[in-house]
């Protein structure tokens, strides 16, 4: 079913093998915005509460526990089975919070890659916002998650940003990052 | 379009999600499904650790305040829809992710009036095997409260009524189940 289908047709049970591929990709590209918005509503409201210090220390615990959860099941599902630089790379391509990242992943050999990401909605709301937030986002949340996801591939795949965190202007590349192993 | 069933071969530099099959898609995005409502999950842990159930609730409840709306508005734009009825409604909730996870039926009686019987909730299963009564405020305060969040993005005058007890009784029960309706004001 196309998504118009879906909007004029009512089905008491619609499963998501009724939708027809187009409306499949949109859905995931929605997805991935809800996910990116509930991670920052959740912060905001911790934040608005009790302060940016305390909604950090929340962020960090709550990636903690995520980054393991995601990487089991994206990669179970799609058998991404390696523990190099590469499968790293194969999982930010499916992660869902990637989906409205734009990058560019070059593999200059097995054990060494780069990951350019040119567009950033998440940084681009918070430069908006005018509140500085993105100094310890990038700096700081970004910089751990980036590591434990690695970490999880490979606990000796060296992780490395290339560009200063935050960047210094918008015209800037949000970041770019160096995954090697020795 | 490669029509892959997993990424188990080489590295693909510019691989997007439209080179899977139809089938691994549909698996895709369940699991997203399942990642979005284990995020909340783990932001809700992740304060309750650190300040307690009571602060915990009340951030989920800001949270959500905001991500309600949010949700309802990027599905309605994505269908395209334009009518602020109870069966416009129950269309946007089966595409949010909740939905994808959760065992239910819609039965839509009349455009503003519906019952909605949910069959499994993952939330509520993960509540009852934790143990902790979490599910008391979760399916007896929070839930109605955030699916008012829901449909007041559609209409203010949509209410819900629940026709099961909250939190269920018994396993064998069903989740919840719903009266949802637009009020009628009385004209006598």
């Amino acid at each position: 079913m196309s998504f118009k289908e879906v909007a004029n047709h009512f089905k008491s049970i619609l499963n998501l093998s009724d939708l027809s591929r187009d409306s499949l990709l949109k859905l995931a590209n929605l997805y991935s915005k809800l996910y990116i918005a509930l991670d920052g509503f959740w912060y905001v409201a911790v934040m608005e509460r009790m302060g940016n210090d305390k909604a950090l220390e929340c962020d960090l615990t709550a990636w903690q526990y995520r980054v393991a959860d995601e990487v089991e099941k994206l990669t179970g599902l799609l058998n991404i089975v390696g523990n190099g630089v590469s499968d790293v790379m194969k999982f930010f391509q499916v992660a869902l919070w990637f989906q409205q990242m734009k990058y560019e992943i070059q593999l200059r050999h097995a054990k060494d890659a780069i990951l350019t990401i040119t567009h950033c909605p998440t940084l681009e709301a918070l430069e908006n916002e005018g509140q500085n937030r993105h100094i310890h986002i990038c700096n700081v949340v970004d910089r751990q998650g980036f590591q434990r996801i690695s970490n999880f591939f490979n606990p000796t795949i060296n992780v490395e940003c290339l560009t200063p965190l935050p960047r210094k202007h918008p015209s800037d590349t949000p970041c770019k990052w160096r995954f090697w192993l020795d | 379009m490669r029509d892959l069933r997993d990424y188990s071969g080489e590295f693909i530099p510019d691989l997007q999600l439209s080179d899977f099959s139809h089938a691994t898609l549909v698996q895709i995005l369940t699991l997203y499904s399942q990642l979005y409502i284990a995020m909340d999950g783990f932001w809700y842990l992740a304060v309750m650790e650190k300040y307690g159930n009571e602060e915990a609730l009340a951030c989920d409840m800001h949270a959500w305040e905001r991500a309600a709306k949010y949700e309802m508005r990027r599905i309605t734009e994505a269908l395209n829809i334009k009518k602020r009825d109870v069966s416009s409604f129950m269309k946007a909730m089966q595409l949010t992710p909740w939905c994808q996870k959760m065992t239910y039926s819609m039965e839509i009686i009349d455009p503003d009036n519906a019952v909605f019987t949910v069959t499994y909730c993952p939330t509520l299963d993960a509540l009852e095997k934790e143990g902790k009564g979490r599910q008391i405020p979760i399916c007896a305060e929070i839930e109605p409260k955030i699916l008012e969040w829901y449909a007041a993005f559609f209409n203010p005058e949509i209410k819900f009524e629940g026709l099961s007890p909250l939190p269920r009784k018994s396993k064998d029960d069903v989740c919840c189940k719903w009266s949802i309706y637009k009020k009628v004001d009385n004209l006598l």
